[in-house]
């Protein structure tokens, strides 16, 4: 009988074989699994902000009561709809709280499921704009947009978008297309300037006069808040939300509803369609429309309730004023989410062409 | 049975091992490669041709029309722009930087070193928001520009402002391979052109740059490819006035959720990444074969 050639190959093989299953079994056991059916756990899809205030008034609370685990997916409204849109065959995420145009085109694409009011009692005791019109998720808070500016820099409190179109002479910014008051402030100049928030081509028209002179366009609130309180700007169209923290520290900065072209934006829940816990979901959705959970969200991260038995704090009363208990009775409206997601691709190249210059 | 002289039994072991087949060392690739083919080339392949909602031909035809929208080649030549003059700056301001630390005697080279590359330890965006405080209308250079009777400048949101803001970031990135090729040189050479009477420009022109060529064009080539692709300094120091692909492809994905049309603009980064790299390859064989 003839012998091999290389009489010891056979252990490195086997141990080669070895360190191959080894590496294997530990690359797959830090692996999860695919989420199937998983009523014990609860991924919510959030802001990527304030998440510790959030556990503590929001997610904390759910668990104590329900024994479900809530683990956070955090991230931007278009990185995290672009995470569901690649997941929608086998999603891991069972709720998403976006921004109501993003929920728009997350709707269009089919990944969020319309609720049933039977399953979120709640929605009978929010502020009736806060139901979806197609059943969809509700919204639980909203900002409203107007004019931020230094007191101490301009002569009079601004009251119209007219005061931002005169050009302030300490200088001003304008929100990016990119931003949450982008496109809103499209629909607000559209509305000023033109025959109504549905006119477009009248508000690119109007930013169009003011976009050259602007300082910057901003893409974040902090950007924002960042050239206001080092005094670089005097004046810009911005969300309430952005101006409740510099308020609430003494700087000499104001927040002024323009007297037309009020729009706001709503921050919505979405339960997504095929979710491992869509029953989890639902309680979920329900359990942040609570007063006590909405006035806990306001202390905490700013969030307006939407619940007809919470109130708004006094800073927020201070800030927005009247509209920050009832927007739609102080004119705010939330535009044409269906115009705006449709023509989001066609706004951000005019925004670029015709603005941004 | 008489045991065998250790010499005998050192010379049985030695011709074991001859007879073992030795792994190649190509075996020791495999991890990294693996690594490399799942984690780098599969997903950036994926990413770039087969977008959610696209195919190749979607990104095909993306692509053809951003390098003719007449909007978006000023983006395109813009980016080249910045990514160039970083290039030549952090060249300039890194070199004799590098020259110095490799010529200082004792410990020095290391104390320098280190803080050459102690910007790299601290966050970018904390580096760049230093910049928006220097840069601002209420900034540093504008107040004494004011106190100097020249009135207030703003050079924030300026193409100017991303260039700086680029420079200070890959500007140890520079320094650091410049130094590796200048630390291997042997010193006398320079002194030995000094002595055969180069002057002190040619002897640079002549030996020391030649031999630091490699190090040079590594550094060049990090540092445009770190330009082309940088995000947070440009957004921060730019804006949406002076779009760079970077920023215009962030606009892509996350305005109008278009990631065709992003993995177009992803596309033409990356080829002008490996252009520079190409370009890059091509002068260091040119200089390998004239020194």
């Amino acid at each position: 009988m003839s012998r091999p050639a290389h009489p010891r190959p056979r252990p490195r093989r086997l141990t080669a074989a070895l360190a191959g299953a080894l590496a294997l079994t530990a690359v797959t056991a830090s692996c999860a699994p695919v989420r199937g059916d998983d009523p014990d756990t609860l991924v919510v899809s959030t802001f990527a902000f304030a998440t510790e205030e959030f556990t503590q008034v929001v997610a904390e609370p759910f668990e104590a009561e329900t024994g479900i685990e809530v683990v956070l997916d955090t991230g931007t409204n278009a990185g995290r709809l672009t995470k569901l849109r690649i997941n929608a065959q086998t999603p891991d995420t069972d709720v998403v709280l976006i921004s109501d145009y993003y929920a728009q085109i997350g709707k269009d694409m089919g990944l969020f499921s319309p609720v049933d009011r039977e399953d979120v009692p709640n929605l009978d005791a929010v502020q009736p704009w806060a139901v979806d019109p197609d059943g969809y998720g509700p919204a639980y808070t909203f900002q409203l947009l107007g004019l931020l500016y230094r007191t101490d820099l301009v002569e009079e409190a601004p009251d119209s978008w007219d005061d931002l179109w005169a050009k302030p002479e300490d200088g001003y910014v304008l929100p990016d297309i990119s931003v949450s008051a982008g496109p809103m402030f499209v629909l607000a100049a559209g509305e000023h300037f033109g025959s109504g928030p549905s006119d477009p081509d009248a508000g690119f028209d109007a930013m169009a006069g003011i976009g050259p002179d602007a300082l910057q366009f901003y893409t974040g609130s902090t950007e924002l808040t960042s050239l206001l309180e080092r005094g670089e700007i005097a004046m810009a169209p911005g969300l309430d939300n952005f101006a409740m923290g510099s308020v609430e520290a003494d700087q000499p900065i104001g927040f002024a509803v323009p007297d037309q072209g009020r729009v706001m934006t709503a921050n919505t829940v979405q339960v997504v369609d095929g979710a491992p816990n869509p029953a989890g979901a639902l309680a979920f959705a329900d359990f942040l429309l609570r007063p006590e959970i909405q006035e806990g969200m306001a202390e905490a991260l700013y969030d307006k309730p939407v619940a007809l038995g919470a109130d708004p704090t006094p800073l927020m009363e201070q800030v927005s004023r009247d509209a920050a208990s009832d927007p739609i009775a102080n004119g705010y409206h939330q535009g044409d989410l269906e115009l705006i997601a449709d023509e989001r691709s066609a706004w951000l190249d005019r925004f670029t062409e015709e603005v941004a210059r | 049975m008489p045991s065998p002289s250790p010499t005998a039994e050192a010379a049985r072991v030695a011709s074991r091992r001859r007879l073992l087949p030795r792994p190649p060392v190509t075996v020791l690739l495999v991890p990294g490669l693996a690594v490399m083919l799942f984690a780098f080339c599969y997903p950036v392949v994926t990413t770039l041709a087969w977008p959610p909602d696209g195919d190749p031909a979607t990104v095909a035809r993306e692509t053809g029309s951003l390098l003719t929208d007449p909007y978006l080649l000023p983006v395109i030549a813009r980016t080249v722009r910045v990514s160039v003059l970083t290039t030549a700056l952090c060249l300039a301001m890194g070199f004799p930087v590098a020259y110095l630390i490799s010529r200082a005697p004792g410990a020095w080279p290391g104390r320098l070193l280190a803080l050459a590359i102690f910007p790299l330890l601290l966050n970018t965006v904390v580096r760049t928001y230093g910049w928006i405080v220097v840069l601002g209308g209420n900034g540093l250079i504008s107040k004494v520009s004011e106190a100097l009777g020249l009135g207030r400048v703003q050079l924030l949101y300026t193409e100017t402002a991303i260039v700086l803001g680029l420079v200070q970031l890959f500007l140890p990135l520079m320094i650091l391979s410049t130094y590796s090729s200048l630390s291997q040189q042997d010193h006398r050479l320079e002194d030995a052109a000094r002595g055969l009477g180069a002057s002190p420009g040619r002897a640079f022109r002549d030996v020391v740059f030649p031999l630091a060529l490699p190090g040079v064009l590594v550094g060049c080539t990090l540092v445009f490819a770190g330009a082309v692709t940088a995000f947070t300094t440009p957004q921060l120091l730019g804006g949406p006035r002076e779009r760079l692909l970077s920023t215009l492809l962030y606009s892509r994905v996350n305005v109008s959720l278009d990631w065709p049309s992003a993995s177009a603009i992803a596309l033409v980064m990356t080829v002008l990444v490996l252009v520079a790299s190409a370009l890059s390859n091509r002068l260091g064989k040119i200089g390998s074969t004239t020194s």
